[in-house]
């Protein structure tokens, strides 16, 4: 899931604000000396020493990414992760950006309720996800119980091309519904109308070149995110033996004898494939500018099978998100795997056997895991916002986004290869890896409300004889503390969420509450993986408790979609 | 023959009336502008002349023929209307020459054909050689000539409009409206004209229609809306000028707070003799001169210098009013002054201004009024 990175490469990151010229020399005034210093080091440890070793691994001995080609398993590996990524983005394209534009050119009921549920996968991690369709539709689950549906070949490159599908429907949805609001509506169409042209032409002349950008980035975005994904094929791919990329890097890391070689060159493969891919989107994503803000909505009549369309995404949702989830619940609380979950057969000795021994030890880690990138994070982000977007800041911003914007598999390859000295087995080093990976996350709302800020207030109260520390705390702290909220909460619940980082990172006592899932659902035990996966669920839900009651929060981190929302 | 007939229109959004029963007329070759604040149903009416909003009520010819009805509502590119945007409208992902050539492409015209039409066209508007420009490489003042093109382009029956200079700085302002001005001559088609500032109403249009809370309250040509605004409001609406309360004893005399004054032209209302009426003032209107020499007595209470012009404000007998004294005079805050009428307008009765107004200068009055909701909730 990369939804943050999709304004990074739409190049959103904030609008660029008009104190960037003129502002910013005189927003100096207001620096305190010394955050260069940290923020440089903090690059070079968490990001640019760990993927210049990678690199320089695979620079020294180029010939591992060649021998990828002589093992058929690794081939088979890259076809699958080719294939199963092209057909997820083409899914999410298709259902993200269809219901983007239907609630934006239809009068669509119910918008603000549909568009929570289009979002929910981004709450839901994709293994849980994963482990929720297989219980909802394959063999003993409750579609089986009760209709005697039982759709066993989601196991397989099928299954996984559609959960990965449905895990990027948020960001293909999430940036075309921005795009629609920013650039689609209003004077653009009435001006083409205005000069003559029937509306099926305005559509293919006007309205599509003005969204091509966000489609382009959104493809880019789900493209990498699919590729990336480990939670999904580990549940879905892993079992049917259908190799992908990110499993065969899992299970080399796991059982290969073979050293080190093989995941490198493989992570190596798919930071090429990232970079590739937003080097050749971004030269079209950011193209035009942003379009008027003055303009009037356009008016839209309702017609009877707007609320078809309603029906078809409520429906969507029901299948992907609510039944399996309620596929996961019965099989967490039927008291003997395989039962029909009859009230007579619950029970919730799962739920309570999900709470002991590797379970609660696993949360307990995961959250402190979690409140310390969030916090640490945040203070990063502020100090790498306050150097601003000019002279090295730009660069320094730049290099935080990539180990975001290449797979997690990649970074905790690199950072393996740095730190495994020091740290190997310990917590610290799956912290190190979190702190790399989700800079980004928080460092794009802090940027984006940094940026929008004028540093007039600051400089007001300089000249009222404050301190530059004083000014700050009482002109702009107050200005950017939602932005640091919602980029805390953000990166606490991707931490929460992770899975293949720490997969790769862990040994026996330091799971993570990902890790204690995945082993539970490898160990076969499908009930206690559900429950725990439950916990895990209810956990998040609550985190994001802010999140779905806020909408300035939502706004901040782009979440927001259409008008109505 | 009308090239624009508006009868009756009423445009609703939900339950608010966002046009009231709006009817006018704008003849060929003529160009009304519709002056009114923010929120008064100004760019709506060009919305529903365009068929950018459906209209609830009411029929909208163009050229005479029916464009839109309560019942039907011709498509927007069969109405033959050139519109201009407010923000332009421009398309980001075209630069300027496809822009202008797109309606001449709609109208069928081969490509190499439109796009050296577009060049003339861009050349006409002063823009030769930023043809292969997109929107964020033009300024403001660009942008909206390219708007204009794009406009020009479709040849139209009728140009709309849609305040086109407010997104501008004051300096580029005078220079598009003239530049619009001059292109409308060269068409000869007729044009509506929606802005705020009533010194660009006047520049540009033949005719004034001014609009207030979905409904039209005056009707008239720029100098005959500045010489005999209907009402108080509109008084305000159309330039400087004060409120001054007063008897009209005759044809050409008045009677201020028991001062009686003389020879004053008198427009308006004025059905004397009437007691008890308004008189709306214009700052050139009034004549100063040392104490005792004029009827009335007064205190100069503020004096700023605007160049040409002073922009003194008088007190005296509870009254307040502002004149406009030429910019070489000596007047300090302090002086004693006389003062007197060339010329007044007595208002209607019935929209009297809050008690506190009387002395406002502003040029335009900013009335409370509902803003017009966004039509999708």
């Amino acid at each position: 899931m990369t939804l943050p990175t999709a304004q990074l490469a739409e190049g959103q990151v904030g609008p660029h604000p008009v104190s960037a010229s003129g502002a910013a020399p005189r927003s100096r005034m207001l620096r305190v000396g010394g955050e260069w210093t940290v923020v440089l080091v903090g690059v070079a440890v968490l990001v640019a020493w760990p993927i210049g070793r990678m690199l320089y691994e695979v620079i020294a001995a180029p010939s591992i990414i060649a021998d990828l080609w002589n093992e058929s398993q690794m081939t088979a590996a890259i076809e699958g992760t080719v294939v199963t990524s092209v057909g997820g983005t083409v899914l999410a394209l298709i259902i993200g950006g269809g219901s983007a534009v239907a609630f934006w050119r239809l009068r669509v009921p119910a918008q603000a309720v549909l568009a929570g549920g289009l979002l929910l996968p981004i709450l839901i991690p994709p293994f849980v996800s994963a482990l929720s369709v297989t219980q909802a539709y394959t063999a003993a689950g409750l579609a089986q119980h009760l209709v005697g549906l039982q759709m066993n070949w989601l196991f397989g490159a099928v299954g996984t091309t559609i959960l990965l599908g449905v895990q990027q429907v948020p960001i293909a949805f999430l940036i075309i519904a921005a795009a629609t609001r920013t650039r689609g509506s209003g004077d653009a169409e009435r001006a083409a109308r205005a000069s003559g042209a029937p509306p099926w032409t305005t559509l293919w002349t006007i309205t599509f070149p003005l969204l091509r950008p966000a489609i382009i980035a959104a493809t880019a975005l789900c493209f990498i995110s699919c590729a990336s994904d480990f939670g999904v094929p580990a549940v879905l791919a892993i079992p049917a033996r259908y190799p992908t990329i990110t499993t065969e890097i899992y299970q080399a890391m796991s059982f290969s004898t073979n050293g080190l070689a093989d995941p490198i060159a493989l992570s190596a493969l798919l930071i090429v494939a990232a970079l590739i891919v937003f080097a050749v989107t971004s030269r079209f994503a950011t193209a035009g500018v942003a379009a008027n803000r003055h303009t009037t909505p356009l008016v839209i009549r309702r017609r009877p099978w707007h609320t078809a369309v309603a029906v078809l995404i409520g429906l969507y949702i029901f299948v992907v998100s609510v039944f399996p989830l309620l596929g996961l619940i019965s099989i967490a609380i039927t008291k003997v795997y395989g039962e029909s979950p009859v009230p007579a057969h619950w029970s919730f000795d799962h739920l309570a056997t999900a709470l002991q021994g590797d379970a609660i030890s696993g949360f307990l880690r995961s959250l402190l895991l979690a409140v310390l990138a969030a916090t640490l994070l945040v203070v990063a982000g502020v100090l790498a916002g306050r150097l601003g977007l000019r002279r090295g800041g730009r660069a320094l911003g730049a290099l935080i986004a990539v180990p975001y914007a290449v797979p997690g598999s990649a970074v905790a390859i690199a950072i393996l290869l740095t730190f495994s000295k020091f740290l190997y087995g310990t917590i610290a080093i799956i912290l190190v890896a979190y702190l790399s990976r989700f800079w980004a996350l928080a460092q794009q709302p802090i940027s984006a409300a940094l940026s929008q800020l004028s540093p007039d207030p600051a400089l007001a109260a300089r000249a009222s004889g404050a301190s530059a520390w004083r000014a700050w705390w009482v002109s702009v702290w107050p200005a950017i503390r939602p932005s640091m909220l919602a980029a805390w909460l953000l990166v606490f619940l991707y931490s929460l969420h992770e899975l293949t980082v720490s997969s790769l990172l862990y040994v026996p006592g330091t799971e993570t509450i990902g890790v204690v899932v995945l082993n539970a659902e490898e160990g076969g035990d499908l009930a206690t993986t559900s429950a725990i996966a439950l916990w895990l669920t209810i956990v998040i839900l609550l985190c994001a408790v802010p999140l779905i009651v806020s909408r300035r929060l939502r706004s901040i981190l782009g979440f927001s979609s259409g008008g109505s929302w | 023959m009308t090239a624009l007939s508006v009868d009756r229109l009423v445009v609703r959004y939900g339950a608010v009336s966002a046009l009231d029963g709006i009817s006018l007329q704008v003849g060929r070759g003529e160009v009304l502008a519709v002056l009114g604040p923010s929120g008064s149903g100004k760019t709506t009416l060009l919305n529903a002349v365009a068929g950018f909003v459906p209209i609830s009520g009411g029929e909208i010819r163009i050229d005479d023929m029916l464009v839109a009805s309560g019942r039907r509502s011709l498509p927007i590119e069969q109405r033959g209307v050139g519109v201009v945007f407010q923000s332009y409208g421009l398309w980001p992902h075209m630069d300027a020459l496809d822009t202008v050539a797109y309606p001449l492409r709609r109208q069928g015209m081969d490509k190499a054909e439109a796009r050296a039409r577009a060049a003339e066209l861009l050349e006409r508007v002063g823009l030769a050689g930023l043809e292969h420009r997109r929107p964020n490489l033009l300024s403001g003042g660009q942008q909206q000539r390219v708007g204009l093109a794009r406009a020009l382009a479709r040849k139209p029956r009728l140009f709309l409009f849609d305040e086109p200079t407010a997104n501008l700085d004051s300096g580029l302002r005078a220079g598009l409206q003239s530049q619009i001005r001059k292109q409308l001559e060269r068409t000869e088609a007729a044009a509506v004209y929606v802005t705020h500032d009533p010194v660009e109403a006047f520049a540009v249009s033949d005719r004034i229609a001014a609009i207030r809370d979905a409904h039209l309250v005056q009707v008239a040509t720029a100098k005959e809306i500045y010489a005999h605004p209907a009402d108080a409001w509109i008084a305000r609406l159309t330039g400087p000028c004060s409120l001054v309360d007063a008897d009209v004893l005759d044809a050409s005399t008045v009677r201020i707070g028991g001062a009686v004054v003389r020879d004053v032209i008198l427009g308006g209302a004025a059905q004397p003799p009437r007691n008890d009426v308004s008189l709306a003032v214009r700052p050139e209107w009034i004549r100063l001169d040392a104490p005792g020499a004029l009827p009335l007595d007064a205190t100069v209470e503020a004096v700023a210098f605007a160049g040409a012009e002073v922009v003194c404000t008088l007190a005296g007998g509870g009254r307040s009013v502002v004149v406009h004294v030429p910019g070489s005079t000596d007047i300090r805050t302090g002086d004693r002054v006389s003062w007197g009428l060339t010329r007044a307008c007595v208002l209607s009765p019935g929209t009297q201004p809050p008690v506190d107004d009387t002395a406002s200068a502003h040029p335009v009055a900013s009335p409370t009024e509902p803003a017009v909701p966004t039509a999708r909730p």
